[in-house]
């Protein structure tokens, strides 16, 4: 089809905005409608691209440079068809996660908006479209994050969204400059273009420190524990697992296509080296001492991303980038879909134990055997074990280092392995761990520390909606029966004079431990929507080694060769 | 149309298979989980003597699928592979049935015999590699899967050994990858080639290319526990008795070893060793952790420790069989693989069956065992000869080519180590059989698993030693008994302290309560016939089994069966 | 030449300021206005960048710098709109205007705000009730039956709060 392209954006982006306008429960429907399509989509541009190679495409036939253009390589099309993988992965278990939950109603058009973002990102040929999906994916993630409903997760959107605001600014200052020095956006053709010099300098400074700022690089990582920690199940998994790799994607596109004739110095790569080595020391240790899982995963990912700037340590070599290429974006791709499995096996333990603290996951062995399968089969994937994908990437990665001499990276990579084996141990070990079965007892925890409550864990009756219903201490009621005018979004705004100055505290402890208490000690065992997607996922990241070669191949389609500065390739429209 | 190159992948998934499919059983389902166990041994057994026949037969084995660019899965079954790969196999169909009584009325037993099956395929898996990119895969998922089974019983002595024994593995297999990836940079992919592929390479890599032996080395000797490595074994004795059986005494050392022999031999090359210098250091630190092991083994008092340690010695056997330059001792050296593996098992499983049986972890209480449990201390008996190096046992054929081995290559210090350890070995397994056959027993059993013979009445003094930890003596009675912890959870005490266990710990289990006549209700009818037995069939037959296999293989050493003329006929590709 | 000079200083001078106050300022309200002033300074950079010619007859400015102030405006605008609605609702749910890791002492110890946000409640003595003006917000007890619009749901204790500087902001 020759309108592929566009449409892999436009299909998501409509059936969002359908999904505003229908009843929420149909939105499950549309999303996989969506799924449905887009595979359906893919599929031709796979085609095409195997054919013959990368293409362009001219959005509304303007064309360079006056209009946008897609541009679809082998690490775009590698990353579109993550992206699918991965939200067809997430929007299963969101499937059961949701259900029958008012906040599934914000839920699943943001889930759509956010998938329309990533694919314009990834298929995107200029940088300031870069920066407005950039834009668009960091107010989508903080409107995300905030679905969790609660105070912490409050104060984490909006720290996150301080964060991602302020570094957009300065990303788009750094394509202030690019435009300064070339004259042109589209990052294609940028690499012809561009003239060496400080405006070059200062830009490819101030776009990577914008990027360091979205992806969470040590030391800019400060909003992203408690941003992926107190979201809810779903959601973190997505911000991990897909987020973090949208802003890595434009500094890769920035650093290997881009640049690379600018940079004289030797000292930029290897510094951005020695902070991943930092973000992979600093973010393992830190995860080592969290007792909460969530924050623990959420450390993890600080860890991993780490791993994925030490690549631009080893990308300095003037001889062919394209196997170190290949080893990021493999690793990157394995990467996501071990923390998306992760997060979701989280979000179930604390779905059926009532917490997700590390202390009191003795037994759950037993209880949730899958899930902690999952946690098994996911964490090798970080680790770097055979055979799973980790392994592949990291090899590849080793292998690059050294090659190229480069000692102190290969046993950073090493390393940084055994630091990842340490902390998914540790889960695996608590859990595994007999004796005491899980204290299912959510009106202590709720008392002792509340904060620990998550709304994932509070039973139905407390509800976890945002925003909740007027009557507190019942159960979500379901707002969205009947035509469609009759949904309102639930808003504060609804004038209510009395409170506008006084917001409305929470029920007394003794209803929440009340509502609590209404479930039983022996909660019932987790749907198995959530549970077969977990499984599914952490699987396809640990075998996703034996299947590694043919995605290896794809990545080095359109990777940018050393010689002479290509110009554009084949124009598709 | 070579269907014959399918032969490797089937027998990997003839475990992996059983194991996929036990994982989905509940718990309660004895019958499919021994169903599919059996099937699998079998089914093995089966696809093993094919590929001997196709091997012996003259055919090439081998089948791969590109991995990454540039790499390759490969699966080979070369005599060597069949060595290691035969030896898996037969023990893993005497240790499944060994499991199988021995874990009755355990709790989780399709986690554990799902993990156990896919240990089985990691360890043919390793066998049969035929690069060494393939050799790392597996070998990296062997510490994933042997890493549940030590952690098994969920208690905190295991968790803290399950943990000890990853840091070992996994630091080893960082090692292990740095030194595989920097080789493979060197030389691009790496097949497993009778006398080895790299002495075309010129000298100035040779600096490099020691690194990477001592790299490579030193990566597979944590598994193979070369001192000072070996840290995680002794800890790892938590796990079950099947599991120390066949993984930590056979499966797991093994490949370690077994990898060290891929090295010397089919990736260096032996004679390209001798020239880069490295036997010399591979074989003294050989040397010294034989000593040391057996050093080590004289002065525990808990059994499977001193078996342990007893582990660590002999497995070094096989490392300074391949770093003695000379033919004969690489005969002793691989064929020691194989007699190694069957004597320690039965060892293992004797040990495993005191324990089972009557309750006891300690060699101090061995006193008179052999006229409680005949069978069982005559197996032990055999496989403690055998360690020691007496004849007609296997052991003796290993040490003697060993020997022979270092005489002719000039080493004559290593026959001295030989002797001193087989001293040693003397010395710690000696009084065992000595206390075992000759001593009285003074106090009663620490507890049996039935009444000895019907009618009896026991009971304990307060101070005895017994199980710690399990359920209590009167849950015991009133339920059929649950498997009780079979490994004590303190750290073993020396051999004095034997009364000295904590006061009010569950100290005595009483089965049948004092004056009952008849057994105590519950038992299953399969204990209450072992009066006739010593102890369940399913325990007893396969240690005698191994037993006699090892008498055997030192018997018939000569004959073209013998494990030693495969060795023989191994060593003539090799030089 | 000083004209476009002095556009990209201002603009430069503008960034400063909010980045300095994006950083150091607590309060989510002062932050984001600061990140509009620095969106200000970017934008004013990017249209001196526009300029061609100091004639503007001769030669049109690019017009694409241009393209790109407005979509940065029209962005900055709906990222402030979330930012306020955000801080609204988490002023609603937490009564705080800062984020935990910003917020100063409280001038009572007792009724110190938790310092992170997964930490432990802080306890409201009787007192509290008392020594604040009405329009200070308490958690003790709901009040009676209003209209319950958004609030979290899970088990946040009850904190109560006075606000930076001893003032009482709505």
């Amino acid at each position: 089809m020759n309108h592929a392209p566009v449409l892999v954006v436009l299909l998501p982006l409509l059936a969002a905005l359908t999904s505003l306008l229908l009843p929420y429960r149909l939105a499950p429907w549309l999303f996989s409608g969506c799924l449905a399509g887009v595979g359906g989509l893919l599929i031709p541009l796979y085609q095409r691209l195997i054919a013959t190679g990368v293409f362009r495409y001219r959005i509304g036939g303007w064309g360079w440079p006056l209009g946008i253009d897609f541009y679809l390589d082998g690490t775009g099309f590698i990353m579109l068809a993550m992206t699918w993988a991965l939200l067809a992965g997430i929007g299963w278990y969101s499937l059961a996660y949701f259900r029958g939950r008012p906040a599934a109603a914000h839920f699943w058009p943001l889930l759509l908006l956010v998938w329309a973002a990533l694919d314009n990102l990834f298929l995107t040929a200029d940088v300031f479209n870069m920066y407005v999906t950039l834009e668009l994916l960091g107010l989508l993630s903080v409107a995300l994050i905030a679905l969790a409903g609660t105070s912490d997760a409050f104060s984490a959107a909006l720290r996150y969204l301080l964060a991602a605001l302020g570094g957009s600014m300065c990303y788009l200052l750094g394509v202030a400059m690019i435009y300064s020095a070339s004259g042109t956006l589209d990052w294609v053709f940028l690499r012809t273009v561009l003239t060496e010099g400080p405006r070059a300098a200062m830009a490819l400074a101030l776009v990577t420190a914008g990027l360091m700022l979205k992806s969470a690089i040590f030391p800019l990582h400060f909003w992203l524990p408690r941003a992926h920690a107190n979201a809810p199940a779903p959601v973190s998994a997505l911000l991990s697992s897909l987020m973090v790799k949208a802003s890595f994607y434009i500094a890769l596109r920035m650093w290997l296509w881009i640049f690379p004739g600018v940079l004289h110095t030797h000292v930029a790569g290897p510094l951005l080296g020695l902070l991943g080595a930092g973000a992979i020391l600093y973010g393992s240790l830190l995860a080592l001492r969290q007792d909460r899982l969530k924050l623990l995963i959420a450390y993890s990912t600080v860890a991993q991303l780490g791993y994925l700037f030490v690549f631009f340590a080893l990308s300095m070599h003037p001889e062919d980038v394209t196997p170190a290429l290949q080893a990021v974006v493999f690793f990157a791709l394995s990467h996501a879909f071990a923390k998306a499995a992760l997060f979701m096996g989280a979000g179930v333990v604390q779905r059926t134990l009532g917490h997700d603290s590390l202390d009191r996951l003795a037994g759950c062995a037993q209880r949730l055997p899958q899930i902690v399968f999952s946690f098994g089969v996911a964490g090798v994937s970080l680790i770097g074990l055979p055979p799973s994908g980790g392994f592949v990437g990291k090899y590849l990665l080793i292998d690059t280092a050294i090659r190229e001499r480069q000692w102190f990276w290969a046993g950073v990579l090493a390393v940084g392995g055994l630091l990842a084996g340490a902390y998914v141990f540790k889960i695996l070990a608590r859990a595994m761990a007999d004796g005491l079965s899980p204290t299912f007892a959510p009106h202590l925890a709720s008392i002792t520390a509340p904060s620990h409550v998550l709304p994932d864990g509070a039973p139905k009756a407390a509800g976890d909606t945002f925003p909740a219903p007027a009557t507190v201490a019942t159960g979500p009621t379901a707002p969205t029966e009947g035509p469609t005018t009759s949904f309102t979004p639930p808003t504060t705004s609804a004038p209510d004079p009395g409170i506008s100055r006084h917001p409305t505290p929470a029920p007394p402890a003794a209803a929440i431990s009340a509502a609590m208490t209404a479930v039983p000690a022996e909660a019932a065992p987790p749907d198995r929507g959530l549970v077969w997607s977990t499984w599914t996922l952490a699987m396809t990241a640990f075998l996703l080694g034996l299947l590694a070669l043919h995605p290896l191949q794809m990545i080095a389609i359109g990777a940018p060769e050393t010689g002479p500065r290509l110009p554009g390739s084949e124009i598709l429209k | 149309m070579n269907w014959y190159k399918w032969l490797p992948v089937l027998m990997i998934a003839s475990s992996a298979g059983p194991a996929i499919a036990i994982f989905f059983l509940a718990e309660e389902s004895h019958g499919w989980r021994t169903l599919w166990n059996m099937l699998g041994a079998v089914l093995k057994i089966v696809l093993m003597g094919v590929l001997f026949y196709e091997v012996h037969l003259g055919r090439e084995i081998a089948f791969h699928v590109p991995l990454m660019p540039g790499l390759t899965f490969k699966l080979h079954a070369d005599s060597l592979s069949l060595l290691f790969a035969g030896l898996s196999t037969v023990l893993w169909f005497l240790t499944t049935i060994y499991a199988i009584g021995y874990l009755e009325h355990s709790p989780h037993r399709s986690r554990f015999f799902g993990f156990f099956s896919l240990c089985v395929s990691t360890t043919i898996g390793i066998a049969m590699a035929g690069n060494l990119i393939t050799l790392l895969i597996f070998y990296e998922f062997l510490s994933l899967t042997t890493w549940p089974l030590v952690v098994h019983r969920g208690n905190p002595t295991s968790i803290a050994a399950g943990n000890r024994y990853l840091v070992y593995t996994l630091g080893g297999g960082a090692l292990l990858l740095l030194g595989v990836v920097w080789l493979q940079t060197l030389v691009g992919e790496i097949d497993f080639v009778a006398r080895g592929g790299l002495s075309a390479l010129e000298a100035g890599t040779h600096n490099d290319l020691r690194l990477i032996f001592t790299m490579l080395v030193l990566g597979f000797g944590v598994k193979a526990a070369l001192v000072p490595l070996h840290g995680w074994l002794p800890g790892a004795m938590v796990a079950p008795a099947p599991v120390s059986a066949l993984l930590h005494a056979v499966a797991v050392v093994k490949a370690g070893a077994f990898g060290i022999v891929r090295v010397v031999y089919d990736i260096f090359g032996i004679e390209f060793c001798e020239r880069l210098g490295v036997l010399e250091p591979l074989a003294g630190l050989a040397a010294l952790t034989i000593l040391f092991g057996s050093w080590r083994a004289l002065t525990q008092d808990d059994l499977k420790r001193r078996l342990a340690y007893s582990t660590v010695s002999q497995v070094s056997y096989i490392v300074l069989g391949a770093a003695v330059f000379g033919p004969k001792a690489t005969i002793g050296g691989i064929v020691h693989l194989v007699h190694q593996g069957l004597m320690k098992i039965t060892l293992f499983f004797c040990a495993g069956n005191f324990a089972e049986e009557l309750g006891l972890h300690r060699v101090s209480e061995l006193d008179g065992v052999g006229r409680r449990m005949p069978w069982t201390m005559a197996a032990f008996t055999v496989g403690a000869l055998g360690m020691i190096g007496v004849p007609p046992v296997a052991g003796f054929v290993s040490k003697w080519y060993l020997g022979w081995g270092a005489l002719e290559a000039g080493m004559p210090w290593v026959i001295a180590v030989l002797a001193l350890s087989s001293l040693l070995n003397a010395g710690y397994f000696l009084p065992i059989l000595y206390a075992g056959w000759f001593a009285e027993r003074t106090s009663p059993w620490p507890a049996t698993h039935g009444a000895p013979f019907p009618g009896t009445s026991i009971h304990f003094p307060p101070d005895s030693p017994a199980n710690m930890g399990g359920p209590s003596a009167t849950e015991t009675c009133a339920n059929p008994p649950a498997k009780l912890p079979r490994e004590p959870l303190m750290p073993p005490t020396r051999g004095k302290h034997r009364a000295s266990h904590e006061a009010g710990a569950p100290t005595a289990i009483v089965f049948g309560s004092e004056g009952s006549p008849s057994v105590p209700g519950g038992l299953s009818p399969a204990s209450t016939s072992t009066a006739a037995w010593e102890i369940s069939p399913l325990l007893l037959a396969p240690p005698l089994v191994t037993a006699g296999l090892s008498l055997l293989a030192g018997i018939f050493a000569g004959s073209s069966f013998s494990p030693l003329y495969w060795a023989r006929f191994i060593m003539m590709g090799e030089y | 030449m000083t004209t476009l000079l002095w556009y990209a200083l201002v603009g430069v001078v503008l960034l400063a300021i909010g980045f300095a106050s994006l950083i150091l300022t607590p309060g989510i309200l002062r932050k984001i206005i600061a990140l509009n002033i620095m969106s200000s300074g970017t934008f004013l950079i990017l249209v001196s960048l526009a300029r061609r010619s100091p004639d503007p007859v001769t030669q049109a400015p690019d017009p694409v710098p241009q393209a790109m102030v407005l979509t940065g405006i029209v962005v900055s605008v709906s990222a402030t709109a979330m930012g306020l609605a955000f801080l609204l609702r988490y002023y609603e749910a937490t009564g705080r205007l800062a984020l935990p890791e910003d917020d100063l002492p409280a001038l009572d110890p007792a009724k110190q705000p938790t310092g992170s946000p997964d930490g432990p409640p802080a306890t409201s003595s009787g007192d509290a009730l008392t020594a604040l003006p009405p329009h200070a917000i308490l958690r003790e007890e709901p009040l009676p039956a209003t209209g319950g619009s958004s609030r979290p749901t899970s088990g946040e204790a009850p904190t109560s709060t006075v606000l930076p500087g001893g003032r009482h902001r709505p």
